[in-house]
């Protein structure tokens, strides 16, 4: 009796509890609620980044080839013609209606030489060291648009980077290069495709610190002739068709 | 007149004033006026929800319905909306009737190549149904494909803004795939 005596009469009113009642838990449902939607398009955004790389490594592995310096390679510019900027022009379209702005696309092709040391007819076609040739090219979006970025900058996957992701299983920059991978054979070669895009958020007001999405993507050349090698295992040699792009035995690349 | 509209007056002020001052079932009385705001927001995450679970189906069925345009099952622009309502269909109604498709190869993006279909703010592709330009791949003729799909949805609820729910900022659900066309 004493408390009640002290209690506000406020405290006492029974009128509007249902509205406050709304009121205290409507915060907790309004987070619950965008946190959903916020947590399904990150993974939504992920998803469709995945797709993505997947896609701009079969884009690229079905180009001509053309050659320069002895290295097969798509041209890394141009929008009105088959390019690798055009490729990652192209690839936006598929990651909409999602925003590419702020993305990095990094593709990165790796060939082993034919014959590091001589010529196959005449002498082991591997059995020394093994030699790479390595092209890459660059590309960031600002707006709806690729740009080319310098493949020699810190961020780009570089020669080396390349090559150990193309000859280790699974594709590792620390593992040892030439020990598995896609390399098997002289004239095999690689196509490496890392894309990596920050989620930009709905409001902003779940997420404070924006996920940074990365993935990777390995493939061949489609269209990839055959070249007779003779390759040498110990003492036995024997005659292999490698499949092959354009393959040289000049270190050009590296 | 006079005594008549005084009486009447006098009894509609005195019945307003006894149901103002009813406590009886004044629970109720605000559960409904707060109920409302209460199930709009309920209905807005079973809206949401749908949406989400159909913007999923979709991307699922519309990238299969391009690895089946890739490789050649799929040639024609209705065999196209097969494939999508397929798996879309049954899930989402009116499939066949409402899908909007733009399925175009070329050899590059751009003018001259392939020029995507424009997507309005109303939902609508601009030409919805097109479906050119896809040969397969050939030795030193690549073709690229961009498929864009947009699937108007078939009902609102005006607590939840179309372009909110499908997450594009227009009423209707949109997916994309560009890729290649298999040799």
């Amino acid at each position: 009796m004493k408390i009640a005596h002290f209690t506000l009469p406020i405290l006492k009113d029974r009128r509007s509890i249902a509205a406050v009642e709304f009121a205290l838990v409507m915060p907790i449902l309004l987070v619950l609620f965008i946190g959903t939607i916020e947590i399904l398009t990150l993974y939504r955004t992920e998803a469709k980044l995945n797709a993505m790389t997947i896609n701009v490594a079969q884009m690229v592995a079905v180009q001509n080839q053309a050659t320069t310096n002895g290295i097969s390679s798509v041209p890394a510019t141009g929008t009105s013609e088959a390019s690798l900027q055009n490729i990652c022009q192209g690839a936006l379209l598929g990651l909409a209606p999602f925003p590419g702005s702020g993305m990095t696309l990094k593709i990165a092709g790796v060939t082993l030489e034919s014959s590091p040391q001589g010529a196959p007819t005449t002498s082991k076609a591997y059995s020394t060291g093994r030699s790479y040739d390595v092209w890459e090219g660059d590309f960031s979006v600002s707006g709806s648009s690729c740009s080319a970025t310098s493949s020699s900058s810190t961020s780009a996957i570089g020669a080396s980077n390349a090559e150990t992701l193309a000859t280790t299983s699974p594709p590792s920059t620390s593992g040892t290069v030439g020990t598995a991978g896609l390399l098997a054979v002289p004239c095999d070669n690689a196509i490496i495709v890392q894309a990596s895009l920050t989620y930009p958020g709905i409001l902003g007001v779940i997420l404070h610190s924006r996920p940074t999405f990365t993935q990777a993507a390995y493939t061949r050349w489609r269209y990839a002739g055959t070249q007779e090698e003779l390759q040498c295992s110990g003492t036995a040699c024997f005659a292999s068709n490698a499949t092959t792009q354009v393959c040289n035995n000049t270190n050009t690349a590296n | 007149m006079k005594k008549f509209i005084q009486k009447y007056t006098s009894k509609i002020f005195f019945l307003t004033k006894n149901l103002c001052s009813e406590t009886k079932a004044d629970t109720a009385v605000e559960f409904a006026i707060i109920g409302a705001a209460f199930f709009l927001f309920i209905f807005g995450i079973f809206v949401i929800s749908i949406d989400m679970f159909w913007q999923m189906t979709l991307d699922d069925a519309v990238r299969n319905a391009t690895r089946q345009v890739q490789i050649g099952n799929v040639t024609t622009g209705s065999a196209f909306v097969t494939a999508v309502c397929g798996e879309f269909g049954l899930v989402a109604p009116n499939c066949a009737g409402t899908l909007q498709y733009s399925v175009q190869g070329g050899a590059y993006f751009g003018t001259g190549g392939i020029t995507t279909t424009s997507f309005s703010s109303s939902g609508n592709l601009a030409s919805p149904q097109t479906f050119t330009g896809v040969t397969a791949t050939s030795a030193g003729a690549p073709v690229l494909l961009s498929v864009q799909v947009a699937y108007p949805i078939p009902f609102k609820v005006l607590s939840v803004p179309g372009g909110v729910a499908t997450e594009n900022g227009t009423p209707s659900l949109y997916s994309a795939v560009a890729t290649e066309m298999e040799p």
